[in-house]
């Protein structure tokens, strides 16, 4: 892979930025990252894993550095000549230095944790486009073609009118044609039009090309051979966005599949970052499951679920398991409208499978904004695309997941 | 949510499982060639996913371990 070079603007003041800054890290560096970081810059560097449970991204202190080892990635509160010190390394280890960026959704009465009025659909937008800051952002995923697996589309929606779409069915039999609704539901959120014809609007990347992989019947049922056919499919049509609604519930102390690990590793070294839902098998406040398969992989991200006042769903699954099992974000899943087949048009649905289509949308605006990340670069800046919460991170992850402006 | 189950095939004898089976990274470029021994140990092939180096079937359950030695396989697991 190709390191970035890049001049990085100076302060925080009115720029946008937070005056720290982020760094990718080459691939399986893992904890030796902070050594190589403390080296090149003098810092002080935590490891995550160390603070489980308990980490406050904001209580980073200046000359101190959090290590993200699951992530190849870490924060720094370096200062200018630090970071364009790390960002002029000419090794191989430190693949991006970026500045970190302050998000927020935009035109909200919200602060930096959580609000406690509930938002709510209006006439011009659904609650979660406004809880992410999509109607204020100046991407569309324009060019970003986004595969959305599940149980296809139905392509004569009115809202996908003129869209490009490609589509293929892995399940033997059946059309890519949508029988079940969830598959046209997940599209809607991640692809669904800036302007709908009956409806607020519910999608984000309205500018994306749409790859619809149809591997779940209309029962919404599959297996495991035809969701990877599908994610092969769409590493081959270079999908930089793969968005998975599906899973399988795992037990606590369960490893993840290493099938499914190794095929994600390889379609993002292919450049496709594949995102997929926590899971909807708890029952908070009493249960909490662990984030199930195929989320549960280390190399995919694992989307929660929170409702209109940013408290965690009571279905979501948490980071209970290891190596891969922890939550990487949360998204709007609580009582979300978009696209149904027709002749309904429109539903309201609740789930994780709701939520991790609002990642891959937001992934797509990032991809059409940073036309050269793309794979575990993606995922990095997905991963600091975020407005933190106050629910724990076991639960949400880094915190809600924001549109790029 | 939608669920990822196991796939039933009426009159298929019950000891046969649908599997993945993972190519290793440096083996990748022979994956036709690991096809081949897969389905002549038992491996009943029904697709070849070259881009992500894996390969998807069924077989009898007594014979996955013989899957498993095969030179270039890292891993085979059951569907779900």
């Amino acid at each position: 892979m190709t390191r970035a070079r890049i001049s990085l603007p100076a302060g925080p003041a009115g720029s946008g930025h937070t005056g720290r800054h982020l760094v990718l890290l080459k691939e399986g560096t893992g904890r030796a990252g902070a050594e190589i970081l403390h080296n090149a810059t003098g810092l002080r560097i935590a490891v995550s894993s160390d603070f489980y449970g308990s980490l406050r991204q904001t209580q980073l202190a200046p000359g101190h550095g959090m290590l993200f080892e699951r992530l190849g990635a870490a924060l720094l509160h370096s200062d200018p000549d630090q970071a364009q010190a790390l960002a002029n390394r000419t090794d191989a280890q430190t693949l991006l230095v970026e500045p970190e960026r302050y998000v927020r959704a935009s035109g909200l009465a919200v602060g930096p944790t959580a609000t406690t009025v509930p938002l709510a659909d209006t006439t011009l937008a659904t609650w979660g486009l406004q809880a992410t800051g999509i109607l204020s952002s100046r991407y569309s995923g324009r060019g970003i073609r986004v595969a959305i697996l599940d149980t296809g589309l139905d392509p004569q929606h009115p809202d996908f009118a003129g869209r490009e779409i490609v589509s293929q069915s892995f399940v033997a039999g059946l059309p890519v044609d949508d029988g079940n609704g969830h598959g046209t539901f997940c599209a809607g959120v991640a692809c669904g039009p800036e302007q709908p014809g009956q409806s607020p609007r519910y999608g984000i990347a309205f500018g994306a090309d749409l790859y619809i992989a149809k591997v779940l019947d209309d029962n919404a049922d599959g297996a495991d051979g035809n969701v990877l056919a599908g994610i092969d499919w769409a590493v081959r049509n270079s999908c930089a966005v793969i968005s998975i609604s599906l899973g399988a519930p795992v037990a606590l102390g369960d490893s993840y599949p290493h099938v499914y690990e190794q095929v994600a590793a390889r379609a993002l070294a292919a450049g496709s970052l594949l995102i997929a839902p926590a899971g909807n098998e708890s029952q908070r406040p009493d249960t909490i499951a662990p984030v199930e398969h195929p989320a549960n992989c280390p190399s995919i991200l694992a989307i929660g679920a929170v409702d209109p006042s940013f408290a965690v769903a009571p279905f979501s699954n948490g980071g209970l398991n290891p190596h891969g099992g922890e939550v990487s974000l949360a998204a709007p899943g609580i009582a979300i409208v978009s696209a149904a087949p027709r002749p309904t048009l429109y539903q309201t649905a609740s789930g994780t499978s709701m939520a991790a289509p609002y990642a891959a949308g937001i992934a797509a605006l990032l991809a059409e904004a940073n036309p050269t990340a793309r794979g575990a670069a993606l995922q990095g800046l997905l991963l600091q695309s975020f407005l933190a919460l106050v629910a724990p991170a076991r639960d949400v992850g880094a915190g809600l997941v924001q549109a790029p402006q | 949510m939608a669920r990822s189950v196991p796939s039933h095939d009426p009159g298929r004898s019950v000891s046969r499982v649908n599997v993945a089976v993972a190519v290793a990274e440096d083996a990748r470029g022979r994956i036709y060639e690991i096809a081949a021994a897969c389905r002549a140990l038992g491996l009943e092939h029904t697709s070849t996913l070259a881009d992500v180096g894996v390969l998807t079937g069924s077989v009898e359950f007594h014979d996955l371990p013989k899957l498993r030695a095969i030179p270039g396989v890292v891993a085979v697991e059951l569907e779900r």
